[in-house]
């Protein structure tokens, strides 16, 4: 049987199911976040080896705090802005150091070799360009382009104004542009 | 006339599928340099990290457990066993160092940190095996060589905690 997009539930559907103690909403939202919430925090500077803990507590606290999350944004902004607030914490115990790695692993797997080649150096000359970033614009960065969110949402999820997040984009971009080259 | 800034602007939303760009828009990203590189750099960062795997299924479990055992979430990440070895061992340390039960017994305590001079500052090199032995060690020292009652945290002053807990650090 195929199931269409619409015949899934919403987000806020899954989270009145798991406030009734539904097990499986809670289930059918970790896996439709957690993809982009590791993606994120992988492109954020978090540590390899602290990522998938990273998502699960994030999943935890917002599973325990959905009363804290009115509906009037989207979910998945709401993870984003738990997440960002939990690596800001792990960033606060280690002083500060940013834990971007290059992993050969996590590049995209590419059919064409010699495309797969070039993708792999572009993406990996745009991770160390991340790292050099002050951390807002590298979050506004990752938000606006990797995870396609729009301004007035990247505010929210990074507790700042859309016209400030926009500035910080154009300014990630400018020093993403110069880095390479 | 083609606005380089406002193709910038659309950049992540045609990524997105919210807009598209027209056949003169198109055309003008070929040929542009400054839109080209940008343009570029969008596509890249919109695929960043997307080959990296996601073992969604244990994760799914991992975090129904930690729910259902209604587990606090952790503000500091989750130490693991040579990490706890580490901190038990410094912290150790520390207590002895800072807890002086009386005059009588001052001298005696005071000389067991110079004893783990030698070996505390090399924790990093130790096994696991030696870093088991030395936390031993250290809570024999503890329950031994001082009649009484045993220091607890609860004992220490705020500048002893501070202390304690910049040796705990593990990053
Ligand atoms: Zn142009």
């Amino acid at each position: 049987m195929i199931v269409s997009a619409t015949d899934l539930p919403s987000d806020p559907e899954l989270v009145a199911a798991w406030c009734g103690g539904d097990e499986l909403a809670a289930a059918q939202l970790v896996r439709r976040h957690a993809a982009a919430l590791t993606r994120y925090l992988a492109g954020a500077g978090a540590a390899s080896s602290e990522v998938e803990d990273l998502v699960q507590e994030t999943f935890l606290k917002a599973f325990r705090g959905l009363s804290g999350w009115r509906g009037g944004g989207s979910l998945r902004g709401w993870l984003f802005r738990i997440a960002s607030n939990l690596l800001k914490d792990r960033f606060r115990q280690s002083k500060g150091r940013v834990f971007l790695e290059i992993n050969d692993q996590d590049l995209p797997d590419h059919s064409d070799p010699a495309g797969e080649l070039a993708a792999s150096e572009a993406e990996q000359q745009l991770r160390e360009g991340l790292s050099r970033l002050p951390h807002m614009q590298r979050e506004v960065f990752l938000l606006r382009v990797q995870q396609g969110m729009e301004y007035t949402d990247i505010a929210g999820v990074l507790g700042t104004t859309p016209g400030a997040a926009r500035v910080h984009y154009h300014h990630a971009v400018k020093r993403l542009k110069e880095w390479m080259g | 006339m083609i606005d380089c800034s406002e193709l910038s602007g659309r950049m992540p939303d045609v990524i997105a599928g919210r807009s598209e760009w027209s056949a003169e828009e198109a055309r003008h990203l070929t040929e542009c340099d400054v839109c080209a590189a940008e343009w570029r750099l969008v596509r890249i960062g919109s695929v960043l990290y997307a080959g990296r795997e996601v073992a969604t299924e244990r994760m799914v479990q991992d975090v129904l457990v930690r729910l259902r055992a209604g587990e606090p979430v952790a503000l500091v990440p989750r130490l693991s066993w040579r990490k706890f070895a580490m901190g038990l061992a410094a912290a150790a340390s520390v207590a002895l160092a800072v807890w002086v039960p009386n005059r009588a017994h001052q001298s005696a305590v005071m000389a067991l940190p110079a004893r783990l001079g030698p070996v505390l500052p090399n924790l990093s090199n130790v096994t696991d095996e030696q870093l088991y032995r030395i936390s031993l060690a250290n809570a024999g020292h503890l329950a031994d060589g001082v009649p009484g009652t045993v220091p607890h945290l609860g004992g220490l002053t705020a500048a002893d905690l501070e202390q304690l807990s910049s040796l705990t650090e593990t990053r």
